[in-house]
């Protein structure tokens, strides 16, 4: 992953523009910050936007979107600044993370009622709807009220809407979350498609997996900041350079314990006394787990509960900010 | 990757498309489940006509609204207005005066129709009940796109924030006005029913006229609860004590201080419309505003406030699923 570390505000002029631009952008709530000094451009392709809850996603891609203006900097979309341009909108599609609908509507309702907002005509957007209901498998479901959807039929109604008018730049916001395993693959292959059609597409999603099943461009958010920016193997390593931490729980933690610490590639041992859970670091975790069946019979005592404590992307943030 | 500590971040000023491509060898394994390899939802190569990475930025925007747009909206909020509670609330209020009415014929004796029609057709519904519908129907205008997280979906679309804004009062404005005159209609007819004193085609006439007037006071009351809404989050509150000083108290002080209510407009325009006794709310039609006044006044005092509520429509950030929004 790269980090250039060269000043945004040099070389404006050689540069060529990009598809989203941040510039030192902040969001302030109050005393509250939003986004924090954060600066990014994105070209044309997916782009996939992580950071765990509250790291500030939502507040940018509400900047780049005009639904809110940034206290400081700059944010520009294809060239033009988003806050109270309603132009621009004709370009840009939004599907937000709110599961939230004109619920009296049906399916098919409420993407023609989106596509007439988006000024498409009254039968450029029957047309965009049954098009958009396709690309989302909802043609079946189509004719029933949104009230009635299950998650999944929420989530991909709420991508079509974003897909309606054909924009050319789309903000995703947690597409994923509630679909099940065959929904999340074809909206996968559908934000594939976009990017590979030219459009500039940015995922937000606070699951590394989802994410890096569609792109290799990651950004990392935490606390309203940057906190890297590039492809997403590079952020992998740094996970697995990352000591990990691994509970585990069995009667005789002492036994076990004593076994432990004579691996080699155990950097950590520790027995919790709260509750005798046993505590251990790694920088390799899978050797760690293959030998754990044969320690376990040393110690003749068997493994009640393993858990990892870094299935999380907040400690790989915590890693990066401070490392 | 150099992860950024306490410096500002420095970000990585690559003008490459990224790819596209899921890395390889990092398989989901929820990818392997039914369904793996569909073709489906993908988007086609006839998708991304007229897209290009090398696109000029910035590019050129098209800033026309479409008339189907501004009908679509008008269309949402009348619907969100006729359905929920607040509805049920109006059915309460303005079935008052046709109990009333009924109550009237059955217990005044004898039974005095013009002045059950002034209590209630000329004082309960214009002084009461009329600005209540519109603080109910104006406060929600935009509050319940906001409590309900949709106004994201309006914000996001080519249209300017304040015809979004003016398209709302328009609609809230019409159901307000429909629904009103149904019901002043009703009342109408229930205090006439029965006594032969008011022909069907005169009956007619003076709902529509009636209509008309309280349609006039709805856009001015309208304008004012939905600006009103925008800038005070107990805009309820506030306009019931608005409704209560204004409307009820000032309105019925002879003196100079009432031409600042809708309610002296109202019954002016009733005084010269549906020629009422002169004796009424101590307005002399030869000093009272003329006709075209009230219109003036009652339309313009309404637009100004549109206005500027589509100003402060226009500036305000709504925010939705944000540290203070959430």
């Amino acid at each position: 992953m790269t980090q250039s570390g060269h000043n945004p505000e040099r070389n404006q002029g050689t540069e060529k523009p990009a598809a989203v631009e941040f510039r030192l952008v902040s969001k302030w709530y109050g005393h509250v910050i939003g986004v924090n000094n954060f600066s990014l451009r994105l070209a044309p392709g997916v782009t996939g936007l992580l950071g765990p809850n509250g790291a500030g996603k939502s507040t940018l891609l509400q900047l780049a979107t005009g639904q809110l203006q940034p206290s400081q900097g700059e944010v520009r979309v294809l060239g033009h600044r988003p806050w109270n341009n309603a132009g621009l909108n004709r370009l840009i599609g939004l599907c937000p993370e709110q599961d939230a609908f004109f619920e009296w509507m049906t399916g098919r309702e409420f993407l023609t009622s989106s596509a007439l907002l988006a000024g498409l005509g009254r039968r450029g957007s029957r047309e965009a709807a049954q098009r958009v209901l396709e690309q989302v498998r909802m043609t079946e479901h189509a004719d029933r009220p949104v009230r009635g959807y299950s998650k999944g039929m929420r989530q991909r109604i709420k991508l079509a809407q974003a897909l309606v008018h054909d924009p050319r730049v789309l903000f995703l916001d947690e597409p994923l979350t509630g679909t099940d395993p065959v929904a999340r693959r074809e909206l996968m292959d559908l934000i594939l498609g976009l990017g590979r059609s030219g459009r500039t597409v940015l995922v937000s999603s606070h699951v590394l997996h989802e994410v890096q099943a569609f792109t290799r461009q990651i950004v990392l958010m935490n606390r309203g900041r940057l906190v890297a920016f590039g492809d997403v193997r590079q952020v992998r390593d740094l996970i697995d350079s990352h000591p990990h931490r691994i509970i585990l729980r069995c009667p005789d933690s002492r036994a076990l314990a004593a076994k432990l610490v004579r691996c080699e590639d155990v950097v950590g041992v520790e027995l919790r006394r709260a509750d005798g859970a046993i505590v251990i670091e790694t920088r390799a975790p899978d050797r760690f787990y293959g030998r754990l069946p044969r320690l376990a019979l040393e110690a003749d005592t068997p493994i009640e509960e393993v858990y990892s404590d870094d299935d999380n992307l907040e400690a790989v943030f915590k890693y990066l900010v401070n490392p | 990757m150099n992860p950024v500590s306490s410096d500002p971040p420095r970000p990585h000023r690559s003008q490459q498309g990224p790819s596209s491509d899921p890395d390889p060898g990092l398989n989901d394994p929820l990818l392997d489940g039914p369904g793996a390899g569909d073709s489906v939802g993908k988007v086609t190569s006839e998708d991304s006509r007229g897209l290009s990475t090398d696109s000029e930025w910035p590019v050129r925007l098209s800033r026309r609204v479409s008339v189907s747009a501004l009908s679509a909206l008008l269309s949402i909020t009348a619907a969100r207005q006729v359905r929920g509670r607040r509805l049920l609330i109006l059915c309460v209020l303005f079935a008052l005066p046709i109990l009333f009415a009924v109550l009237a014929h059955r217990f005044q004796d004898p039974y005095e129709s013009e002045d059950v029609e002034a209590v209630l057709i000329f004082g309960l519904i214009p002084q009461a009940l009329l600005p209540l519908a519109a603080l109910l129907f104006s406060s929600g205008m935009v509050q319940d796109d906001v409590e309900e997280q949709t106004l994201t979906y309006l914000l996001i679309r080519p249209i300017p924030r304040w015809l979004i804004y003016l398209v709302k009062v328009a609609g809230t404005w019409l159901v307000t006005s429909l629904l009103t005159a149904l019901f002043t209609a009703a009342a109408l007819a229930a205090v006439y029913w029965g006594t032969g004193e008011l022909a069907p085609d005169a009956l007619v006439q003076r709902a529509g006229i009636l209509a008309a007037i309280q349609s006039l006071s709805l856009f001015a009351y309208t304008a004012m609860f939905g600006g009103l809404s925008l800038l005070a989050r107990r805009s309820l509150v506030l306009g019931v004590v608005y409704i209560i000083v204004f409307e009820g108290v000032v309105a019925n002080i002879d003196f100079m201080i009432r031409h600042v209510t809708v309610m002296y407009y109202v019954r002016t325009l009733s005084v010269r419309w549906l020629g009422l006794p002169v004796s009424e709310w101590a307005i002399d039609p030869a000093t009272a505003p003329s006709v075209t006044t009230c219109l003036l006044t009652l339309i313009g005092t309404g637009s100004v406030l549109a206005l500027l509520g589509a100003w402060l429509f226009s500036v305000r950030e709504f925010r939705v699923k944000t540290p203070e929004g959430s």
